[in-house]
């Protein structure tokens, strides 16, 4: 590990594609269980994504607090 | 492969490298990016932003002109009327995951909050970026060594340790001897605490036999939530043979925001704030190496976000470049100086908490004090009540008298001075409360 080190743009691609893919899976899900997993990936990813300066839409809407009570009716 | 040792030797470094070290004009037009996002965000979703964010605004100096400042009582206020959070939330309470109040040491009703998984991601990440800039790397051993209450206080610290890789020992239910033998026994070598409990902790070592600074293994005191002067940072430091680091946060942020790096600056975390600095009494912005009121604006919580938030923090900004490590970010002097609303005025003279400590740092044979301001025979009058260590003082008097004389030379006004018999002052764990003003209205 560098004192200075950056992403590479193919990394950033690949945390980009990561993180719109659990966001299309949080936004599917209907396990419990997955779903939770999903959602704090997400929420960490977001702030990796977030720390190296990656502009992309930061304030877009969570998925709804419901969406777990509807996985587990 | 990479070995532990390796990643724990590695030169000092940065967590997030690109933000922390981008130039000065790239930050400044990436601050304003996701400030637009949070403004749309909030505006969007939160009746008590909408009200006060313009939708127009075309630059960072238009923001500041026509964004009006936000106080404490303008939260607490929207919060009575609609409890438990009022018109504040932009996203559903719902998706709160966190909820924190402030210690409401002032007296003031508790500020209440929520943090959504998303914005505890967001707070942890920049807890981190401070850990790592003071040189906490992975498999550190931490101990965060407070209540674990409602307050938010070290929380994100513990959450941090764990992201990174070290082991955070949650020491919430544990009282301060306890705390020692631990300390002592697993060798613990970064510990999270306030300055006053790393000085309670201290003294209760002493008492107990223990020499910290030989017998510990403490290499990394994050020392926050509290001003302090620079006396009080060098007990702790010789106490522990430690490196003591600063550190702030709010929360109304509900994130630290500043932290002081290996070379010793406070940098103000700019990747998750815009902080100004304006003069307590015109509200007008001052400039580097001019003392003022910090007031931050949040640039990544989405469930409650705060623009222009008027901190009662009193500090001086210096430009990044007067740091040598390397980070574009601006710092602030010697961390928090105080609070306006901790200031007083007696006989003309302004006086803080943090000077009266500074004063009794002088005196290693006072291991606690309270000051309390009094009207006697109708002059504002400082009564300092000192608990002198046991057997550490042959001549009462003598000590009383030369607290008079320094706190004379280095305030300006001679206070009363007297003893109390050890142990019975309070000690604190968070937000030391030892000023108290008794004065009539």
């Amino acid at each position: 590990m560098s004192v200075r080190s950056d992403l590479t743009p193919a990394q950033e691609r690949q945390l980009m594609d990561c993180y719109r893919t659990l966001q299309r899976l949080a936004a599917g899900c209907e396990v419990p269980a997955v779903l939770a997993a999903v959602r704090v990936a997400a929420a960490e990813l977001r702030a990796a994504l977030d720390s190296q300066a990656v502009d992309f839409a930061f304030f877009a809407d969570p998925v709804p607090a419901d969406r777990e009570q509807a996985g587990a009716a | 492969m990479t070995t532990l040792g390796q990643i724990r030797s590695a030169p000092a470094g940065y967590w997030s490298p690109k933000l922390e070290t981008m130039p000065r004009e790239d930050l400044t037009a990436w601050q304003w990016r996701r400030l637009q996002q949070a403004m749309a965000h909030a505006r969007r979703n939160s009746p008590f932003w909408r009200d006060r964010l313009p939708p127009d605004l075309r630059s960072l100096e238009e923001y500041v002109e026509r964004v009006p400042l936000l106080y404490k009582k303008d939260l607490l206020a929207v919060q009575a009327a609609d409890p438990p959070y009022g018109t504040w939330p932009a996203t559903d309470p719902a998706l709160g995951v966190r909820y924190h109040q402030t210690s409401g040491t002032s007296g003031a009703p508790p500020l209440r909050t929520f943090d959504t998984g998303r914005d505890w991601a967001w707070s942890v990440d920049l807890f981190c970026t401070a850990l790592y800039g003071m040189g906490v790397r992975p498999g550190h051993r931490g101990m965060v060594a407070f209540g674990y209450g409602l307050f938010m206080g070290f929380w994100a610290m513990h959450y941090a340790l764990e992201r990174m890789g070290c082991l955070a020992v949650p020491t919430g239910g544990m009282d301060s001897v306890t705390r020692i033998r631990f300390l002592v026994e697993h060798q613990i070598e970064v510990l999270g605490c306030t300055p006053s409990y790393a000085l309670r902790l201290l003294e209760t070592a002493r008492e107990m036999g223990v020499d910290l600074a030989a017998e510990g293994n403490v290499q990394i005191i994050l020392a926050g939530a509290e001003p302090r002067p620079e006396s009080t940072t060098r007990k702790i430091a010789e106490g522990f043979g430690a490196r003591v680091h600063n550190a702030a946060g709010t929360t109304e942020l509900g994130a630290v925001n500043m932290f002081e790096c290996e070379a010793g600056s406070c940098h103000i975390i700019e990747r998750g704030v815009i902080d100004e600095v304006l003069d307590p009494e015109t509200r007008e912005p001052v400039g580097y190496g001019e003392r003022g009121v910090r007031v931050t604006t949040g640039l990544g919580r989405e469930g409650m976000p705060i623009f222009r938030h008027w901190t009662e923090d009193l500090v001086i900004r210096r430009p990044w470049y007067e740091c040598g490590c390397g980070r574009t970010w601006d710092w602030y002097d010697g961390g928090i100086l105080g609070r306006t609303d901790d200031m007083r005025k007696i006989r003309g003279v302004s006086v803080t908490p943090v000077m009266i400590e500074d004063v009794m740092r002088g005196f290693p044979e006072v291991s606690e004090f309270q000051t309390v301001l009094r009207t006697v025979r109708g002059l504002d009058t400082i009564v300092l009540r000192v608990e002198p260590l046991p057997g550490a003082v042959s001549d009462p008097d003598g000590l009383c008298e030369r607290i008079a004389v320094a706190a004379k030379r280095e305030i300006g006004i001679r206070p009363q001075v007297e003893l109390a018999a050890p142990g019975s002052l309070p000690r604190f764990e968070i937000k030391a409360a030892r000023f108290h003003d008794e004065r009539a209205k």
